[in-house]
């Protein structure tokens, strides 16, 4: 008998013990239900993750079409023009240009001009009637504008005799009144 | 061959693979305890990787692979280290309960061979895979396979004082 045979023969005698291929395969059974569980978890998870990655998308879609229908003009100041209470109310008439019937309203012995650095009044900001007159002569030819405001800005409040209310902001030459600009002249 | 299935029952791919991946373990580590921890390692490996096997061959061929690597890998281990520190006794005593035909002339005679030619010896004398394939899975030069066998055969040739082929 030569080594090769040798070897095979000594070979066919060494084989695992048989309760121990027993316990092998239970072992190996439990670890592939384990392996299912995990690869059917991970499967659900990755799928949540997608299903809500896209709920996110539609959301984040949703929003950025719901800011598309916004005034191309909007900026964070023309934002305090139309925010609060008064945002879709408007005083001013198609008839007349809106500075001209803004300034009137400020000039009427009974309204009342707040002016304020934010978006908060008092009356420490209560314009003075020269103030007012001022005020409504300053604005009252200003011309509707593209351009947009880059000073900082003056916050007025003016208050109606009938409790109506128009905010507005003077940015430099730049009014803001009812979601428009117009370039002070 | 037997006809190829993808997914095989534990006991099954046991009944067809248990032998060579045993086998192989026991040939680098020459000891029953050791090779059946090694054993154990390979077939968990096998469920718990996600390979698509193409035919029972390339099935045969992963385990294999695997085996030879989870042998060296149990040889370099603290595991081992530790146990060969504490001696050689409590392997003896543990191998004389087994087999008397373990306690054969090619036993102490494969035993005798440095650890890195028993494996190439076990796949070309027992698995009678060639040269180009025992490369492959030991991942080393066909030359060096060459050389390993060729020093092998000429130690245990040496040792049994036999012809070999």
């Amino acid at each position: 008998m030569n080594i090769k045979e040798r070897y095979s023969e000594y070979q066919r005698n060494i084989t695992p013990d048989k309760e121990f291929l027993d316990n092998l395969a239970e072992k190996m059974e439990r670890q592939k239900i384990i392996a299912r569980q995990r690869k059917r978890a991970l499967f659900i998870s990755t799928v949540s993750a997608c299903a809500a990655a896209a709920a996110a998308v539609v959301i984040i879609n949703v929003r950025s079409a719901d800011k598309s229908v916004l005034p191309i003009k909007t900026n964070e100041s023309a934002i305090n023009v139309s925010t609060g209470v008064f945002a879709n109310k408007t005083v001013f008439n198609d008839c007349v240009s809106v500075p001209t019937q803004l300034s009137e309203m400020i000039e009427k012995s009974d309204s009342t001009v707040y002016k304020s650095r934010e978006n908060k009044f008092d009356d420490s900001g209560k314009l003075s009637a020269e103030q007012r007159a001022e005020l409504a002569k300053k604005i009252k030819d200003a011309k509707e504008t593209d351009m947009l405001p880059s000073q900082s800005a003056e916050h007025y409040m003016l208050v109606l005799e009938n409790g109506d209310v128009v905010k507005f902001i003077i940015s430099g030459d730049v009014l803001q009144v009812d979601g428009k600009y117009f370039e002070i002249i | 061959m037997p006809e190829f299935r993808q997914d095989l029952p534990a006991k099954e791919l046991l009944e067809l693979y248990s032998d060579t991946v045993y086998r192989i373990a026991y040939s680098r580590t020459q000891n029953r305890s050791d090779a059946e921890d090694i054993t154990q390692d390979v077939f968990l490996k096998y469920i718990s990787s996600d390979k698509k096997w193409r035919d029972e061959e390339h099935r045969k061929a992963w385990l294999i692979r695997v085996a030879v690597n989870c042998s060296k890998d149990f040889m370099k281990s603290a595991h081992k280290r530790y146990t060969a520190d504490i001696g050689e006794l409590p392997e003896k005593a543990a191998d004389e309960s087994y087999e008397i035909e373990e306690k054969s002339e090619i036993y102490y005679a494969v035993k005798s061979l440095p650890e890195k030619y028993r494996i190439p010896i076990h796949l070309f004398y027992y698995e009678d895979m060639p040269i180009a394939a025992i490369a492959k899975v030991t991942g080393t030069k066909e030359s060096t396979v060459r050389s390993q066998l060729s020093r092998a055969r000429d130690m245990l040739k040496k040792i049994l004082k036999e012809e070999y082929t």
